[in-house]
């Protein structure tokens, strides 16, 4: 074998590791990231997006903690850009369908009329703010952190969280006046 | 009415992920085994990486990098090349998978151009004329369903505008024929919004058919800056409508039946007409509110050079002016779209000026003369920053009884 071939493989080897040392400390809470943001029937495909970059972009990945918040940065976009060339899709030619996307709720998943409502009025927010929302909400990220995985300035998260607190409230307590709302029963899309 | 904190505990609480989890835990080098399989099996169309509409100006040196990683690897396509530099495992780098393409380059465009003609003009016998069963069903799910919504389109006066259709690749299936567009909807061209640029329509054809189909709106503002409000305006002025005009309450869908295409036509142009008499009410009691501002600035006295306490007496009477005509045109019932209008600037910077006049004020009354020179220079800057807006904005004797 010559030099060459051995450094490459040396090469190699240190990138299995480092993308198992990777994969071993992300994947659950990568998967549990997308399966809050993408139809459950996606969530295998969006996840393997998401590592498929990693691997790709290994040199790129920070070290320690940040590697986590990092990835989150991945996904969202990949999640981002299956729901602009996918979803928009959808909203463009199948707003007429009787499918409808609800990515974070599946029926499966959401248990009771509270749960449905709380989700219901979450999808009513803007995308902007319910994205930092779901961040500090579920990951638990610090508001710097989910300022990052978005790509935005911390102020600006926290002014977006301190928003979406807000309207989710709100946007609760209109769903819970309503005589005839039915819990949310949403329908995961077939994308 | 729930509080905040409540709301907030009730959505930890519905985590989608929490009763997640049928997904057996693979190990990490079968998984990678897994993804290498996956970056190889995949059809390329192109390589090319579509540029992103809207750049983020908080750049982050590592999240642009993933950014621009999986722009190029999901938006361009997947490269094909993989890490391994094993040559029993050699794969072009990239790569169109060349066929014989059944139709010429002119001729897919052909038919990609007759289609989106026939679809802008809502003639839906002869636009699925040129789409295949599959394509109908996997794109729109039937026939019907196609018919529909050209329907709803004509009502809610959603259009694309289409620019050229250029073949992009030829595949397997057929010749990719790339058609661009642009979109308004529901009144948004009369608004004074878009158009929304970057859309585009791939069309594959194949023996003169069109046999696979995607859409990308584009990625701009249309859901956030016309979508979004147009529904927020039924759902505040005809409440009873949202479950007529759409499939459920979250306004992400629309309903194509006889009496929901009546209600969305109605409403569309009900809508843009609010929204373009509302901003002549508006004007008018902004005129108003400018014509007394003008009158009350008219009425105080230059103060005389160097008089520092005139100076501060002036200062102090033309922030109480300002502020108070701030505050009555901030309080005046905002028209539909109001995010649209110059005024929101306008009055942002009259707040400013109110500050600089107040703290002009104090420093005359301090004689501090170096600071009144700055403030000056700021007020001065200000005052030419703000702008009255298209015409008609009714701001128009506000700007000009400013001291300049």
């Amino acid at each position: 074998m010559s030099v060459g071939r051995a450094a490459a493989g040396a090469g190699r080897c240190a990138d299995d590791l480092r993308f198992a040392q990777l994969y071993e400390l992300s994947y659950r809470p990568i998967r549990d990231f997308c399966a809050r943001r993408v139809p459950r029937d996606t969530v295998d495909d969006t996840v393997a997006d998401t590592f498929l970059t990693v691997w790709r972009c290994l040199a790129e990945v920070p070290a320690g903690e940040e590697a986590l918040v990092w990835l989150y940065g991945v996904a969202h976009r990949v999640i981002g850009h299956q729901r602009r060339s996918l979803a928009r899709r959808r909203r463009l030619h199948e707003r007429l369908r009787t499918v409808q996307f609800h990515p974070a709720a599946d029926d499966a998943v959401v248990d009771g009329v509270e749960s449905s409502r709380i989700l219901a009025a979450l999808a009513r927010l803007g995308d902007t703010d319910a994205d930092v929302l779901r961040l500090v909400t579920w990951e638990e990220l610090p508001v710097a952190a989910a300022a990052a995985v978005l790509g935005i300035a911390p102020d600006t998260a926290r002014q977006r969280l301190h928003r979406a607190r807000r309207n989710l409230a709100r946007e609760y307590d209109r769903l819970h006046s309503r005589p005839t709302f039915t819990p949310a029963s949403p329908k995961v899309g077939d994308w | 009415m729930i509080t905040e904190d409540e709301a907030t505990r009730l959505l930890k609480r519905a985590d989608p992920a929490r009763v997640d989890d049928s997904a057996p835990f693979v190990d990490a080098a079968g998984y990678l085994a897994a993804l290498r399989t996956r970056s190889t099996t995949v059809t390329l169309i192109d390589t090319e990486p579509t540029p992103t509409r809207r750049p983020s100006r908080h750049h982050w040196p590592i999240i642009a990098v993933a950014a621009a990683a999986v722009v190029a690897v999901v938006v361009g396509g997947l490269v094909l090349a993989t890490r391994d530099d094993d040559p029993n495992e050699q794969i072009p780098a990239a790569t169109t998978v060349a066929t014989d393409p059944d139709v010429s380059a002119a001729e897919a465009e052909e038919v990609a151009r007759g289609f989106v003609d026939a679809y802008v003009a809502a003639d839906a016998d002869r636009a699925l004329s040129y789409l295949t069963d599959d394509v109908i069903a996997s794109g729109w799910g039937s026939a019907n369903e196609f018919r529909g919504l050209l329907a709803w389109k004509e009502a809610a006066g959603y259009k694309e505008i289409f620019n050229d259709c250029e073949r992009r690749a030829d595949t397997e299936a057929g010749t990719v024929v790339r058609c661009g567009f642009d979109l308004h909807g529901f009144g948004s061209e009369t608004i004074g919004l878009g158009p929304y640029d970057g859309g585009n329509w791939d069309l594959t054809v194949r023996e003169g058919k069109i046999v696979a189909e995607e859409h990308d709106d584009g990625g701009n503002d249309f859901s956030d800056e016309v979508w979004a409000p147009f529904a927020t305006w039924i759902r505040t002025e005809h409440p009873d409508d949202v479950l007529v005009m759409y499939r459920d309450g979250s306004q992400q869908s629309s309903r194509n039946d006889d009496e929901s295409l009546r209600l969305w036509e109605q409403r569309t142009q009900e809508y843009v007409q609010a929204v373009l008499t509302g901003r002549e009410t508006y004007a008018e009691d902004v005129r108003a509110i400018c014509a007394t501002l003008a009158a009350r600035l008219g009425e105080l006295t230059e103060p005389a050079q160097g008089a520092l306490d005139q100076v501060a007496a002036w200062n102090t009477d033309l922030a109480t002016i300002v502020e108070q005509a701030h505050g009555d045109l901030t309080a005046l019932d905002k028209p539909p779209r109001a995010d649209t209008m110059a005024h929101p600037s306008f009055y942002g910077r009259l707040l400013r000026l109110v500050r600089i006049a107040e703290d002009s004020a104090a420093a005359a009354t301090a004689g501090d003369s170096t600071r009144l020179a700055e403030l000056n220079a700021e007020y001065l800057e200000v005052r030419q920053s703000m702008s009255s807006g298209p015409a008609g904005s009714g701001l128009e004797e506000c700007l000009a009884s400013l001291p300049s």
